[in-house]
């Protein structure tokens, strides 16, 4: 026979699978020893023409390369290189990334994770997880929100928080406080909109903490984004039995109370009150252990533990999953009844979530899911209102008996005057929200070749929020009554058109590009009617009210965007990522420039590849990263609008209109800008990521500067221009800081392993500009003291009445009686940015058990505890104890310069110096440790379950914030903040301020899951 | 061309459409808020400017400064307060950003635009009159103020100051406009009270044209001492538009007032609301040694004693028991606030008939005034005469000067008109008070934080005891 001079060729088909079975998509297989490449399709099957007998060899990323002969290529695994197991990320819209070659900082937490912290509230299963990302609550009551700020503050009026998406839609995460009080006379009543989604339908939550890897995000994404990738495969594998999953859970919660003092009555001067028949704020009254009253002694109560209860939550879910040949389905229900711990407060959510993966071709999937929440939530006020129970229950002696809240003949059993009892202000002066929310999602992803999938996904965020509130007739804050109502509907639409092509180049360069187009359509309709004065008791209805105000508003904002992104790897080892951006939005119509361009660009390098192979240092990758992003304003501020006017005197005299009949307007003070500008954000980033001995220690260093500019802000104009203020692109703030995260197994046998991780962060704040000549903006709490914004100082300073101090030594100037100077000065107390966070997450697993304990640790971060200013002066608060000896104030006496040692009585020393005209004493340092979570679980070994009809079942106990630590903290736990949150806006930036608010609990779980 | 090819560029195609296409720009012109009016019509704003003026301004800081420092009633509170002269820049603030510069001068100027757009003569005087009317107050309380400059919000950040002697020419001008305008047919709309928006007058446009006469009488005799101006030329003027003015009480300019939530006089809700309003012991001792009957209607006795108590300004508080507080016909709920009286044209043409004619000629129209003083305040002619008989036996060029003020300055009780007399004359004398924060009686207002910080200009250096351009005493 002679030479083959033309080899006969034949054409393989196969599918190409990974050792679980699911198809390895866009693998490509090359004819070992020439240049014939194909690559698969997306469900891993390819058609080569090789020649007779050829090897092909198969690579794809992420796993091994195999050779195989071309025979027995009609059905290949792969295997999973080991160091990248499970190292594929999701990123901006859905795409996924190969963690290797990725350009910018993510961190992930799963699903289970979240879920196992018990918390109601997503924001708050955050903490302590995840480096560079500070999480704080407001209130301790079921329902209140929480916020969530990553890299530092970077806008002045805009919103400081993280964007959440949901399977690559952005869902809202705002928070509307119902009706027009002031937050820090009546405090936050609502909840940020992360609050309707129920964990346990999550699978994977990504952070993206950087710009860069946030640019395709557009505008809201410019402080971060949060994927969250929902339940339910999203590849098809094939029929899968259908499997019934049940969670049940138990917590019991109980309040983390400050320390008060035990051993002192109400009264004045050392005198008994009883509360009753004689009256008094407070608690400057006898000595119990010496008292006697008609020859006995008093009896003692405990009001805190009185009026506080134990919290139960009731936390149900059941889920079918399963697949058929063409679809993959998942369906769930889940119920959440908690009770807080004090009486009336309640949240219930009910979410039915349903996810359908659909191949309708080779080349088309349809993945179609719904998430649909009712929420409710009853809540009590909080703040500085004299309807705010804390201020009775933080006032209340130890000598007075909080039950019955009303005597026989309808009086108030209240302990001193100007208040009604707690018991009786719960329950008759209530906020009220029911939330139906709808989250669809419709994707369709169409590959018509290898190398080109085309995926258009349209989401939509609807919700109603129907909020009422009632004041009752004989309430302390307003005896008439009060009564509103408040129609919220808002709507997010959100479609995304992406072209995605990715292409081997050769098989040492990899190249992939996509190009999308953006379409956002926000409405936000707030209907809102407000009753004064009612008449028939106990009857809430707009009919019952003397006098009727209300008011309305439509909020419409929708942008438009296109963008591209082109990635280039080569030999797996070295990538380069480029983006852009445009975005056009109705904020600046009709006459401004609504359209603003950001680009970024980002590289990494994995330097390893050029190092001889190693048992320590087995990856090691640089990044390297500069990127923009830009933000628009506002709605509705490129005009001048008039407005109903507000006419008053500062000394609380005010006209109302209508007049006497007669309607008028006047032009809004605030001017609108038909020149704004959008607001730009640069960052540069520095990262490392390295493997080390084995893979056993993984290190993941992010240093990054973020400057914003253009800021968005209203600062005070000269009067003369007719205006009190005006939008303008003034300001400016500066975060520079580093992340990093060291997660290993430092012990690893073959039934036990130990996992830890550590997250430390720290970030330099800097407000460079607020606006020519402004030097403060503020930003929330009473005028003295406040929460504002300081020019060359970190975002949020406590601002107010402060003592005399010596220029030289800071020392605070006493003088000859032995009292501190107060020469009305005003000025910074305290600064609210922390000076570092730490978190460490530790899990211990022995076969089928495993516990899990997350703490987290802040250092620094000033708080403002504005209840001591009048715990302090009441004589309830624990340190107020010790009040048979003299104090002396330290300080230095301003007549001669000696160190003052003039003492003063304990209740001079309290009610005038503590609580006195300067707030410095009720600055605290916020400094805490906390043991946020502890989880012991234990699934039953399988092996008991084969064959059987129950396919598993696990438990698991778990504890939350088990243990506060704040050594210079004297309330209750020093991340909350009246503020809470806030929708775009200066309230929510606001943290620091401690002001008679809910105090946070400690909770005990026990859950069952059972598989069927 | 193959079929990817053509996806492809169908694709491309569909994303070149959205980027250019021009029903991309309809989708999102949608930034108008359909809750806030974008246009208003006269009638819309001036009920606002009204309220405005009456509550803020002639019931308002204004007046209750005048009357502190003046020294008719004093401020019951821990010293130094308002009444020993401790009125800060930020005080300052609220008048000149919250009320004057915004919610009436401004929207005063969109009023007169609207107006002149639409032909509506009568409104337009209307809104003249009371531009002139505020920019006289603002000018008489700092001195150099902006005008031609202000108004222009982030187009003019900083509006240049003009000289107190040109603020008076714009008030002048126009109020010699607003009269011409008054003369003319109303045009499209007539101003008309209620729905019309006109609280003062109900629309009645030969009284706004009265008013008009009388603060061209009142700001020309402010200037008769002051540089460059002569006391009789000045006196001549103000006694021809007097001719024109007021001829009765019931052609007083005035702001109504309720007797219900949120409609009710300033008085009566400072003393409600905040309550440190009392006589001055001043005053009350030098009306007790005239036995002037307005005492019982200006005071009410003090409730420990039942006799008339005043606190001295500048002192320690006092039980407000002991002191007698503002008397309940200023106080009532529904008293109204007044931007002009027939009474104080009596007096301006009092002191104007005196530099002209002499005592003698002056003596007449002084007893009308006082007797109108009297009337207006509930009490009888008769009161009148037993009061000026005994106080005033005898009416000379040597004292007559000193009688017409010190009755004016009586008269002008709770008026800010009583400041700027005082400070025009001297009469009566004063002294500073207790507890004091400035060194001598303050003679203007501080300008304001919001301009001292955002428009920082030359005439921010000057002391509170300066005087201002027309006070040459």
């Amino acid at each position: 026979m002679a030479a083959q001079l033309t080899a006969q060729t034949r054409a393989v088909t196969g599918i190409i699978k990974d050792e679980r079975g699911d198809p390895v998509p866009f693998a490509t297989v090359t004819e070992v020893g020439k240049s014939n490449a194909v690559q698969a399709d997306a469900n891993g099957r390819f058609t080569i023409t090789v020649s007779d007998n050829a090897m092909v060899v198969i690579t794809a990323t992420g796993f091994k390369p195999s050779t195989v002969a071309s025979k027995d290529a009609s059905s290949i695994q792969l295997l999973r290189a080991a160091a990248e197991l499970q190292e594929v990320v999701v990123t901006a819209l859905g795409i996924k990334r190969e963690k290797r070659t990725l350009t910018y900082a993510t961190q992930s937490v799963s699903g289970d994770a979240l879920a196992r912290s018990k918390e109601t509230n997503l924001v708050n299963a955050l903490a302590g997880k995840v480096a560079g990302v500070q999480v704080s609550n407001s209130s301790g009551q079921a329902g209140s929100s929480a916020r969530i700020v990553i890299r530092g503050n970077t806008s002045l009026t805009g919103n400081n928080q993280a964007l959440f998406v949901i399977d690559g839609v952005p869902v809202d995460n705002n928070t509307l406080n119902g009706g027009q009080q002031s937050q820090v006379l009546y405090g936050n009543n609502g909840s940020n909109r992360i609050i309707d989604i129920d964990p346990s339908i999550i699978e994977n939550l990504t952070v993206l903490r950087g710009t860069a890897g946030t640019a395709l995000y557009g505008s809201l994404a410019n402080a971060g984004v949060i994927l969250i990738t929902t339940k339910g495969a999203s590849v098809l594998r094939g029929k899968i039995e259908p499997r019934v999953t049940l969670n049940s859970g138990i917590t019991f919660e109980e309040a983390i109370l400050p320390e008060f003092q035990n051993k002192y009555t109400l009264g004045v001067s050392g005198e008994y009150r009883d509360g009753i028949t004689r009256k008094a704020s407070t608690s400057w009254g006898a000595m119990v252990d010496t008292l006697l009253v008609n020859g006995a002694p008093v009896t003692l109560h405990d009001p805190r533990k009185d009026f506080f209860r134990r919290g139960t939550s009731y936390n149900n879910t059941i889920s079918l999953d399963g697949a058929t040949e063409n679809v993959n389905y998942i369906f769930s229900y889940s119920n959440l009844f908690q009770q807080g711990i004090i009486p009336t407060n309640e949240f219930d959510r009910n979410s039915f979530y349903f996810k359908l993966l659909t191949k309708v071709s080779n080349k088309l999937n349809v993945n179609t899911s719904l998430n649909y929440v009712n929420s409710k939530n009853s809540r009590a006020v909080e703040g500085n209102s004299t309807n705010s129970y804390l201020w009775t229950i933080w006032g209340a002696p130890i000598n007075w008996d909080l039950e019955p809240p009303l005597f026989a003949d309808g009086a108030q059993n209240i302990y001193r005057t100007g208040r009604t009892n707690p018991l009786w202000t719960v329950e008759n002066v209530r906020n009220n929200s029911k939330v139906n929310r709808f989250l669809p999602n419709i994707t369709l992803a169409y590959s018509p070749s290898n190398w080109l999938t085309i995926t258009n996904r349209t989401g939509a965020d609807f919700y109603t929020d129907n909020k009422d509130f009632h004041e009752a007739i004989g309430s302390s804050a307003r005896p008439a009554g009060r009564v509103y109502f408040e129609d919220i509907k808002s709507l997010i639409l959100n479609n995304d058109l992406i072209a995605e092509a990715k292409k081997n180049v050769n098989k040492d360069l990899f190249i992939s590009g996509l190009v999308g187009a953006n379409m956002y359509y926000y409405n936000l309709v707030d209907n809102y009617v407000q009753g004064d004065g009612l008449s028939i008791a106990n009857f809430y209805d707009i009919s019952n009210a003397a006098t009727i105000t209300s008011t309305q508003s439509n909020i419409n904002k929708r942008k438009l965007g296109v963008y591209a992104l082109a990635t280039a790897e080569y030999k797996r080892f070295l990538s380069l990522t480029i983006t852009g951006r445009n975005d056009w939005s109705s904020a600046f119509y009709p006459t401004g420039k609504s359209s603003y361009f950001y680009p970024s660009a980002s590289g990494a390098f994995v330097f390893t590849e050029l190092l001889p192979r190693n048992n320590i240092l087995s990856f090691g990758k640089l990044r390297l990263s500069y990127a923009e992003a830009g933000n628009d304003p506002p709605a509705y501020v490129t005009k001048t609008y008039f407005v109903p006017p507000s006419i008053g005197d500062a000394i609380r005299g005010q006209i109302i209109f209508p007049y006497n009949g007669v309607n008028t307007y006047t032009l809004n003070n605030i001017s609108g800008n038909p020149n704004l500008k959008p607001e730009r954000i640069k960052e540069k980033e520095i990262g490392l990521e390295a493997k080390l001995f084995g893979d056993r220690v993984n290190v993941d260093i992010s240093l990054y500067d973020k400057k914003s500019i253009d800021l968005i802000s209203r600062p005070e104009l000269a009067g003369s221009t007719g205006f009190v203020s005006a939008y303008l692109n003034t300001g400016s703030i500066r975060n520079q800081g580093v992340e990093v995260t060291l997660a290993g197994t430092p012990v690893k046998l073959k039934d036990f392993t130990w996992d830890l991780t550590i997250n430390w962060s720290k970030n330099n704040n800097k407000v460079l500009e607020l606006s020519p000549g402004v030097q403060s903006v503020y930003l929330a709490g009473f005028t003295d003291p406040s929460i504002s914004i300081y020019k060359d100082l970190p975002y949020g300073v406590i601002f107010g009445s402060k003592y005399a101090r010596d220029d030289k030594t800071g020392e605070m100037l006493i003088d000859d009686d032995g009292y501190p100077l107060f020469l009305n000065d005003q000025g910074p107390l305290g600064y609210i940015q922390p000076k570092w966070l730490g978190g460490l997450v530790n899990t211990f697993s022995y076969k089928g058990l495993s516990l899990t304990a997350v703490m987290d640790y802040r250092k620094g971060g000033d708080i403002l505890n504005f209840d001591n200013w009048y715990l302090a002066f009441y004589g309830t608060q624990k340190f107020t104890e010790d009040r048979e000896r003299d104090y002396v104030v330290p300080g230095i006496r301003q007549s001669d310069g000696k160190p003052n040692t003039t003492p003063i009585s304990a209740k001079n020393y309290f009610q005038t110096v503590y609580a006195g005209s300067g707030f410095d004493f009720v600055v605290e340092d916020g400094t805490f440790f906390k043991l946020r979570e502890l989880s012991l679980n234990y699934d039953l070994p399988s092996r008991l379950f084969a064959n059987k009809f129950i396919k598993g079942i696990g438990v698991t106990a778990s504890g939350r914030n088990l243990i506060i630590d704040a050594p210079h903290f004297t309330g209750a736990d020093p991340e909350q903040n009246l503020f809470g949150d806030g929708v775009e806006g200066l309230v929510s930036s606001a943290q620091g301020f401690y002001h008679f608010i809910t105090p946070p609990t400690r909770s005990y779980s026990f859950n069952l899951k059972v598989q069927f | 061309m193959t079929p990817h090819k053509k996806i492809f560029r169908n694709i491309v195609l569909f994303l070149v459409t959205i980027i250019f296409c021009t029903s991309c720009k309809k989708y999102l012109d949608v930034n108008i808020n359909p809750n806030g009016p974008l246009t208003t019509g006269e009638k819309d704003l001036l009920a606002g400017i009204e309220a405005e003026t009456g509550y803020n301004i002639s019931g308002g800081m204004p007046a209750r400064i005048s009357a502190m420092w003046t020294q008719q009633i004093a401020y019951n509170s821990e010293p130094p307060e308002w009444d020993a002269y401790k009125w800060q820049p930020s005080d300052a603030n609220n008048t000149w950003s919250f009320s004057m510069y915004t919610s009436i001068l401004h929207n005063l100027k969109i009023v007169r635009e609207t107006a002149v757009s639409r032909g509506n003569n009568h409104y337009l005087a209307i809104a003249e009159i009371l531009t002139a009317y505020n920019l006289g107050v603002a000018t008489d309380l700092w001195g150099d103020i902006p005008y031609d400059e202000a108004f222009k919000g982030t187009e003019g950040l900083q509006p240049k100051y003009q000289k107190q002697e040109d603020i008076y020419k714009i008030i002048f001008a126009l109020l010699d406009s607003a009269i011409s305008h008054g003369a003319k047919p109303a045009g499209h709309t007539a101003p008309a009270g209620g729905a019309g928006g006109d609280l003062i007058y109900g629309g009645n446009m030969n009284r706004w044209v009265k008013f008009a006469y009388f603060l061209k009488a009142r700001h020309a005799f402010r200037l008769a001492y002051a540089p460059g101006h002569d006391k009789v030329a000045q006196s001549n003027i103000a006694l021809q538009a007097l001719t024109k003015a007021f001829t009765a009480s019931g052609d007083n300019a005035s702001f109504p007032f309720y007797d219900t939530p949120g409609t009710e006089n300033p008085w009566n809700q400072a003393e409600t609301k905040w309550g440190t309003f009392v006589l001055s012991d001043h005053f009350v001792k030098t009306l007790e040694s005239k036995n002037d009957p307005r005492l019982t209607v200006y005071a009410d006795p003090a409730e420990a004693n039942g006799q008339y108590e005043g606190l001295e300004n500048g002192t320690d508080p006092v039980s407000p028991t002991s002191v007698s507080h503002i008397g309940s016909f200023y106080l009532a709920a529904d008293a109204p606030i007044y931007l002009g009286t027939q009474t104080e044209a009596l007096f301006i043409k009092a002191e104007a008939t005196f530099y002209t004619s002499g005592a003698a000629a002056a003596l007449p129209i002084f007893n009308q005034a006082v007797k109108e003083s009297m009337t207006s305040n509930g009490l009888s002619a008769t009161d009148a005469n037993t009061y000026l008989a005994a106080n005033y036996p005898s009416f000379t060029d040597a004292n007559a000067l000193q009688a017409i003020l010190y009755e004016k300055y009586v008269a002008n009780y709770l008026s800010l008109e009583a400041f700027n007399d005082w400070r025009r004359t001297n009469i009566p004398t004063l002294s500073i008070v207790q507890n004091a924060v400035t060194n001598a009686i303050p003679q203007r207002w501080p300008y304001p934080s919001s301009e001292r910080t955002n428009n920082p200009q030359p005439q921010h250096a000057i002391l509170v005891t300066e005087n201002v351009w027309w006070d040459t005493k």
